[in-house]
């Protein structure tokens, strides 16, 4: 199946009815007559997108939808390709399948995903990952790759995820992490990590660290040589061989919570 | 009982007592006003402060039309018929302000966002928001004002300036004041003022804590790891710019008070980290919970922005940023706050209610505001650059001068206003509940989904 964007929409449209669980069950007829809520109005899937068959088994999405919010969203099984821009709350709750976008993305990525993945090659907002306000715990699962930059609260309240930025990520990376992991490649904000309880948030730039964590030693974790590879082979961030066997210094923190978290920081 | 109202025909003068004054969140319940009748404006202020003298002796009666429509002169059922329409014809209207209003009139306007499925946004959102986000991480270690003048022996403010922003916090609640376990006043508190810089506030401290620009919550959390026992760290007057010593003897202080409160400002929840920097805070006040009596309040501005939160939070289950387009409440600061929702260019209607947006906001979310895109509707006291750039624009009375009603002072005590003098405007609870009952008309005509079947 195949949707192409023919008139972008005013205000916020709510799309989450575009996932495979729904749409590919349906012919194009009556794809186009899904519902979608544009600001407080429902209307048809027709009214915004154009609907065709795809030679690929897959979900394909075209045109600049940074106003389309909820694709993907309670999505088991399956896999989305997004052309363009896409709008927050992308695989909102997803628990299963692919999405993967070609383009830059909103904030709010993949709130309480349980499982799957996301891969967008742009990049991202803020609080991708993150738990909902007044939520403790946010993504329990999956996996999450961004090639570009990303900014404030990633991966706030996470547990047992796995994220990969290639660029940037603004302040209070990991804040509250319950477990998981988070690696980035590129220059970190300030309070990366504030009050974490485990999990592992590994950084090749150098960064300020806060004063509640301390600092056990310097060495080199062989599941990392196993990570970098798999970077290496499914994404397109490119970076420097000398981290696949460097040493990384490790933090532990963060001591106001449990102080079972730690933070792997490349040593150049 | 006794009324507190006097009249004396002689000189057609009113003397009203314990008036309350709406300038700021301490809403002062003790004002003396003098009223000149026949002049209609406030002669006498006793007791109030200088903001509240300027709010009190400053008012007039404007000689403007009450209702307008692109600045033509129109009747007051013209010009809700006109918001009204403008409101139910939006696809995603956003309603702000509330702040500068009584509860009574706040209440009306939940059903209205709910009929319209718009967003409600108040004025929290660019001060104390992400207070109101923190309460909701790590909760809020609460307490009245007159808990604090009876029993807090330690008051610290952080990231605020009372002195010229509340003036009679100091004297009438927090540092003078003499109270039951309290009996010299000033003499049996320790003050600590931290700010980024000397201020009028920090001459009434007995510790002045100056701490680096950007650097609050890092303190905080030095303090907190302190309290849990977490040695100092050596390099803290690098990192923070206090002293080690300061910071230890600050947290003895702490943890040896009989009952201690924190008041902050947005120095704390407007600079880099925001909702952290307030949960940091507040969870810092209850980790000391465990040695002490210890409370954080957020130092409100506005008069009745606290009743703007607790009128929108009973309402819809949020203090502010609560979207219906969808017919339940949502709440996501960032996605449906109101400087987002219009820099981005979303918004198609905007009722601004007791608020000034196109003066304040940032120039996109004001391109926005004055385009084509968005109808703007201003329901304000006074004329302002929001209400003369409105399309629909109506004149109401100022509440605590002209109208009575109900606010809530800054530690969520409800509290009666004494109006002064008549106005020949009509008050927001007028305006909004012609407004709410032609919206919801409206509504049902339009088959709308999530019209309210009937008034609560």
């Amino acid at each position: 199946m195949k949707l192409k964007l023919h008139t972008q929409p005013e205000v916020p449209l709510e799309a989450e009815s575009i996932t495979p669980d729904v749409l590919n069950k349906l012919k194009p007829k009556e794809v186009e007559k899904v519902k979608l809520f544009h600001g407080n109005r429902e209307v048809n899937l027709g009214d915004f997108f154009n609907v065709s068959k795809s030679k690929l088994d897959l979900l394909e999405v075209e045109g600049d939808m940074f106003k389309i919010k909820y694709i993907g969203a309670n999505m088991s099984s399956g896999e989305i390709l997004i052309n363009g821009n896409i709008g927050p709350h992308l695989g909102s709750a997803m628990t299963g399948g692919f999405i993967k976008v070609n383009g830059d993305a909103g904030d709010w990525i993949a709130p309480e995903m349980s499982g799957g993945r996301i891969h967008i090659t742009g990049n991202g907002g803020h609080c991708i990952a993150s738990a909902y306000r007044g939520a403790s715990t946010g993504v329990s699962g999956g996996e999450i790759i961004i090639e570009g930059n990303v900014k404030n609260e990633l991966g706030h309240g996470m547990s047992n995820a796995t994220i990969i930025v290639g660029g940037m990520c603004g302040d209070f990376t990991g804040v509250n992490l319950n477990s998981g992991t988070i690696l980035t490649f590129g220059e970190m904000g300030i309070r990366t990590g504030a009050g974490m309880k485990r999990g592992t948030i590994i950084c090749m730039d150098n960064l300020e660290i806060l004063p509640t964590f301390s600092y056990d030693c310097l060495y080199s974790p062989i599941y990392l040589k196993l990570f970098f590879r798999y970077i290496r082979d499914k994404t397109k961030i490119k970076f420097d061989e000398k981290f696949i066997d460097g040493k990384f210094h490790r933090w532990s923190g963060d001591a106001i919570e449990m102080n079972r978290g730690e933070l792997l920081v490349f040593s150049a | 009982m006794s009324s507190a109202i006097k009249d004396n025909s002689i000189v057609n003068e009113k003397i009203i007592e314990d008036a309350t004054c709406t300038f700021c969140g301490c809403c002062c319940d003790d004002i003396t006003l003098t009223v000149d009748l026949d002049k209609k404006v406030i002669t006498k202020a006793k007791d109030a402060c200088v903001l509240g003298k300027a709010w009190f002796l400053n008012h007039v009666i404007e000689d403007k039309p009450i209702a307008r429509i692109d600045g033509k002169e129109v009747t007051l059922d013209e010009a809700i018929e006109e918001a009204a329409q403008n409101l139910i014809d939006a696809k995603f209207p956003i309603v702000y302000g509330l702040s500068d209003t009584i509860c009574e009139a706040q209440r009306q306007v939940v059903p209205i966002v709910d009929d319209i499925g718009g967003t409600i946004d108040t004025t929290t959102s660019v001060c104390h928001g992400p207070s109101g986000m923190a309460f909701q991480g790590v909760g809020e270690p609460s307490m009245t004002l007159g808990e604090v003048k009876n029993r807090a022996d330690f008051v610290m403010y952080w990231g605020g300036n009372p002195a010229e922003a509340h003036p009679r916090h100091f004297s009438r609640y927090a540092v003078t004041p003499k109270g039951m376990f309290i009996p010299n006043g000033k003499d049996d508190r320790t003050v600590v003022i931290v700010d980024v810089r000397q201020t009028k506030t920090a001459g009434v401290a007995d510790i002045f804590v100056q701490v680096k620009p950007g650097k609050d919550f890092e303190l905080l959390w030095i303090l907190r790891g302190a309290v849990k026992g977490i040695e100092v760290p050596e390099n803290v007057e690098e990192i923070t710019g206090v002293s080690r010593e300061l910071v230890i003897d600050l947290v003895n202080k702490m943890k040896n008070c009989k009952y201690g409160v924190i008041f902050f400002g947005m120095g704390l929840t407007m600079t880099r980290g925001r909702h952290f920097n307030s949960g940091a805070l507040m969870a810092l006040a209850t980790d000391l919970n465990e040695f002490t009596h210890f409370v954080a309040k957020p130092a409100r501005g506005h008069g009745n922005v606290t009743g703007a939160d607790n009128v929108v939070s009973w309402q819809t289950g949020y203090p502010f940023g609560v979207n219906f387009s969808r017919g339940y409440p949502r709440f996501n600061p960032g996605e449906f706050t109101t400087v987002d929702t219009l820099t981005r260019g979303e918004a198609d209607a905007a009722m601004i209610i007791a608020s000034d947006p196109v003066a304040n906001f940032p120039k996109p979310a004001i391109d926005h505001l004055k385009s084509d895109k968005c109808k703007l509707i201003s329901i304000d006291t006074k004329q302002t650059p929001t209400s003369e750039a409105a399309h629909v624009s109506i004149q109401t009375s100022t509440y605590g001068i002209n109208t009575g009603g109900t606010v809530y002072r800054m530690d969520d005590v409800p509290i009666s206003l004494r109006p002064a003098f008549d106005s020949p405007f009509p008050g927001d609870l007028e305006v909004l509940t012609k407004l709410r009952k032609r919206v919801n008309k409206l509504a049902k005509e339009k088959n709308r989904p999530y019209a309210t079947s009937k008034y609560i």
